[in-house]
């Protein structure tokens, strides 16, 4: 994306944007350890936290448009920095430039050698949803895809995220980590149906959660998927269990 | 040093010997220990919870607090006709659209949504009397979330929702008479031109359904347990505009509204229209009204839980006067006299102004001129109006309380299932019951144990002003519906990603709240810029609510989990300023702040 000189002064110009900005949570090292990384680490009574700052050392990203394994591309990470991800604590990056907002794309990129050993994959084309998807019937067939795909081990007959795996989950680093709960409405890796429909084929890297992108082929039966999960997260009663 | 130790301990003494002599004095009749101590079974020790919810009403504080019975802990208060920093009510565009200016009120009557004779967990519903108004709250979220006005009305008071088969329709009259369009027309000095409202308000879509005109005030208010009919006790059957003329008669009335008759009315067209109402006809002989003569200037009206029987308090009579509700349909039919549905009129004593119930054929009547709750059966009151015996009372025992009772209230007294566990008897004085806190001191709510013959004094819970009635609700019947926290789309302005938009001078800044920060760090505008902002609480703990407050801009709001509310303001100060968390939400609190910076106006 660019030239050799221009990178070195993105990344000291991402230095400082990076720590007035980012700092606080990733660390100076990069490893997801900043204060409030710790500080949400320790604390196990009362607020307690699930979601932990992600660590850029290990080159691993949840939330791509690439297959699952590869590096995201440089479009990924901009989209993530400048909106943010929702219900994660990641805030938006609107309010500074597109330049900054690069530049610290390119000083993250130091944290790990696999920016410098390998390429970014080639992301998932997906198409725009057909229009079935959302309707009764595709969302009754999705139902079936969720039970034989067992997505209930993790998240529940119903969708809340509490199936019989959900208890012992943990992720890459090994810290615990929740199923998501449909009914609690919006996704982090976006709700539309297209976004639905790429983490099922992403997967999220250093999670629990695969890539379907091979255990389900059939392009129906992936759109029937994302219209059940819809419906699971429209039908979103308020939340009474603590 | 010897003599100032004696002292101090004499004085504790005679204090301790003074709090007992108060409360032994408790009763005067029937025996009753009255023991002011609290009771280990009652008791609701750190980190238990308690057996009900208890609503109150706040009065002209305009809200509704929310305590647990019997611990008598105060756990919210839900603003409704007031202006609360402390949650943004009366700031955020949401509650200001909803109040529409008028950030006063006062709350009398807080009763809840009800499902075949108890309550379904749904709603409450709360009056407003000085800007005649009705609030709906959700049970779900303990919020406000619609407003009705309720026009050619003044005084909204008595206020009732259906109880069976569900709450399709609430009741809620006017106590003040005033002309109907009140619109400065005709002489308006002419109070014979006066009447009274029983406004029917839709529950579901909060609009008026119909009024129901009468010539009389309409004060407190109760529907029965069929669905048939509903209930106002007038005190100013005279029509008079001064205290003497409201006064003069012995006798004003409970006024009984005939439902299938209204609807009749409503299905026939039989009705003028009034400012886009419907008004009907109250007065008598029009088939949709009986008035029945009670004595003297009766206040409250309350259904017995088995549902047969209506009881309204004489005020400036000692007497409550007891209606059988079995009798309505024969007063309708012109079979029998108005006076014939009094099955009983016992003397309670003085002051009587509302009554409750134990379901165990009991009531409970609250006696303001002698300050004391009166326990009565109402069996023995109707076989004694009938069949006096000399020497005979239907009272069984009688508690001081401390003092000038009002309302009173017993756990579930409202529905069919009633319990008799629990009285409250709110107190609109408290005298000497807590340390002096200056000329404006606390009421005392009064926690009495019911579940025996005698009435016992459990504690004294000092409030603001001023808890006007409450209902207590069985646990088990609200707390299912409760949420922890709210479903993020059903607003529509919901954010999940942060930005700011401009469209011409109008700057939307859409923010995200998850801790310790804000999902944007500075938003820009210039002076005269119309802002808004629309703040998004993302965070995934489902106890943490995040403050914003923008310095200096006089905004303040908070924001629960997964709720959005927004606020619009004129950029008119240039400068920087700095937006910060009020609500403590992290260890990082202190830094959840971003930067308002409003560029100069070129000159």
């Amino acid at each position: 994306m660019w030239s050799g000189d221009t990178l070195a002064q993105d990344v000291e110009r991402g230095k400082a944007v990076y720590d007035s900005r980012c700092v606080i949570c990733h660390g100076d090292q990069g490893d997801g350890k900043g204060l409030i990384g710790i500080v949400h680490r320790a604390q196990q009574n009362g607020m307690v936290v699930t979601i932990y700052p992600r660590d850029f050392t290990a080159g691993v990203y949840k939330f791509r448009s690439t297959p699952s394994g590869d590096l995201p591309t440089d479009d990924d990470l901009m989209r993530i920095v400048t909106e943010g991800i929702s219900r994660s604590g990641m805030p938006s990056h609107t309010d500074i430039s597109e330049a900054d907002r690069q530049a610290v794309i390119a000083y993250i990129k130091t944290f790990s050698k696999r920016w410098a050993e390998e390429e970014p994959g080639t992301p998932l084309v997906i198409e725009a949803a057909p229009a079935a998807v959302g309707s009764g019937e595709s969302s009754g067939r999705g139902k079936d895809v969720y039970a034989t795909m067992q997505c209930s081990k993790c998240h529940g007959d119903t969708g809340k995220g509490d199936g019989p795996s959900s208890a012992d989950l943990e992720d890459s680093w090994g810290d615990k980590i929740l199923p998501f709960d449909f009914t609690s409405g919006p996704l982090k890796g976006g709700s539309t149906p297209e976004m639905v429909y790429r983490t099922f084929m992403t997967g999220l890297d250093g999670t629990p959660m695969p890539s379907y992108q091979d255990a389900l082929p059939e392009e129906q039966a992936r759109w029937d998927l994302v219209s059940y999960c819809l419906e699971l997260m429209a039908g979103a009663p308020g939340d009474t269990d603590q | 040093m010897v003599s100032t130790r004696f002292l101090i301990v004499l004085s504790v003494a005679l204090a301790v010997g003074l709090t007992f002599g108060c409360a032994g004095g408790g009763s005067q009749e029937g025996g009753g220990s009255g023991a002011a101590v609290s009771h280990a079974d009652h008791e609701v020790a750190p980190g238990e919870l308690d057996d009900y919810y208890g609503f109150f009403s706040g009065g002209h504080s305009g809200e509704v607090r929310v305590l647990g019975i019997p611990s008598m802990r105060v756990l919210k208060r839900i603003p409704v006709w007031n202006i609360d920093p402390g949650s943004g009510w009366g700031i955020t565009n949401e509650s200001r659209a909803l109040l529409g200016g008028m950030q006063t009120g006062d709350t009398h009557h807080v009763h809840g949504s009800y499902e075949d004779g108890t309550y379904d967990g749904k709603w409450l519903f709360v009056n407003d009397k000085l800007n005649n108004r009705m609030a709906r709250i959700r049970v779900d979220l303990m919020e406000v979330d619609a407003v009705v006005n309720v026009p050619h009305a003044q005084g909204a008071h008595g206020l009732f929702p259906q109880r069976y088969p569900s709450t399709e329709w609430v009741v809620l009259n006017s106590e003040f008479r005033t002309p109907l369009s009140n619109d400065g027309r005709g002489d308006m000095l002419d109070a014979s031109t006066y009447g009274g409202v029983h406004t029917i308000i839709n529950a579901a879509d909060m609009e008026i359904v119909a009024q129901v005109t009468t010539p009389v005030n309409l004060d407190l208010a109760a529907t029965d347990y069929q669905g048939k009919y509903s209930f106002a006790t007038s005190y100013n059957s005279e029509g008079g505009a001064t205290i003497s003329e409201m006064l003069a008669s012995d006798r004003d009335y409970l006024v009984v509204f005939n439902w299938e008759a209204i609807k009749e009315a409503l299905a026939n067209n039989n009705y003028r229209i009034v400012d886009d109402i419907k008004i009907l006809d109250g007065t008598e002989g029009t088939g949709l009204t009986a008035y029945i003569p009670i004595p003297k200037n009766p206040h409250g009206v309350n259904i017995s839980p088995d549902g047969n029987y209506a009881v309204a308090c004489g005020k400036v009579s000692p007497t409550v006067s007891i209606i059988d509700i079995n009798k309505l349909d024969d007063l309708f039919a012109g079979n029998i006299e108005p006076r014939d549905a009094v099955v009983g009129e016992p003397e309670v004593g003085l002051g009587p102004l509302h009554t409750t119930f134990d379901g165990r054929g009991n009531a409970y009547t609250s006696l303001f001129i002698d300050s004391q709750e009166v326990k009565w059966n109402i069996q023995k009151a109707i076989d004694l109006y009938s069949n006096p015996v000399e020497g005979e009372t239907a009272v069984v025992d009688r508690l001081d309380i401390h003092y000038q009772v009002g309302h009173t209230m017993a756990s579930m007294a409202e529905t069919k299932e009633a319990d008799g566990k629990y009285l409250i008897s709110l107190n609109k004085i408290s005298k000497d019951r807590f340390l002096n806190v200056g000329p404006l001191k606390p009421e005392n709510d009064q926690l009495i144990d019911i579940s025996n013959d005698e009435m016992i004094l459990l504690k004294d819970e000092p409030a603001y002003i001023e808890p006007h009635d409450c209902i207590i609700v069985r646990r088990d019947l609200i707390e299912p519906h409760v949420v922890h926290r709210a479903v993020l789309e059903e607003h529509p302005l919901a954010v999940t990603q942060s930005s700011v938009e401009r469209v011409g001078n109008k700057v939307t800044a859409r923010i995200t709240a998850s801790a310790p920060v804000y999902g944007l760090q500075e938003v820009v505008v210039n002076q005269g810029d119309e802002v808004t902002f629309i703040v998004t609480n993302t965070d995934e703990i489902p106890d943490l609510a995040h403050g914003f407050a923008i310095s200096n801009y006089n905004v303040s709001f908070v924001v629960g989990p997964f709720q959005t509310k927004s606020v619009t303001i004129t950029a008119d100060k240039p400068g920087m300023y700095w937006i910060y968390c009020t609500n403590f939400c992290h260890a990082l609190h202190l830094e959840m702040r971003m930067r308002f910076v409003v560029n100069p106006r070129s000159t």
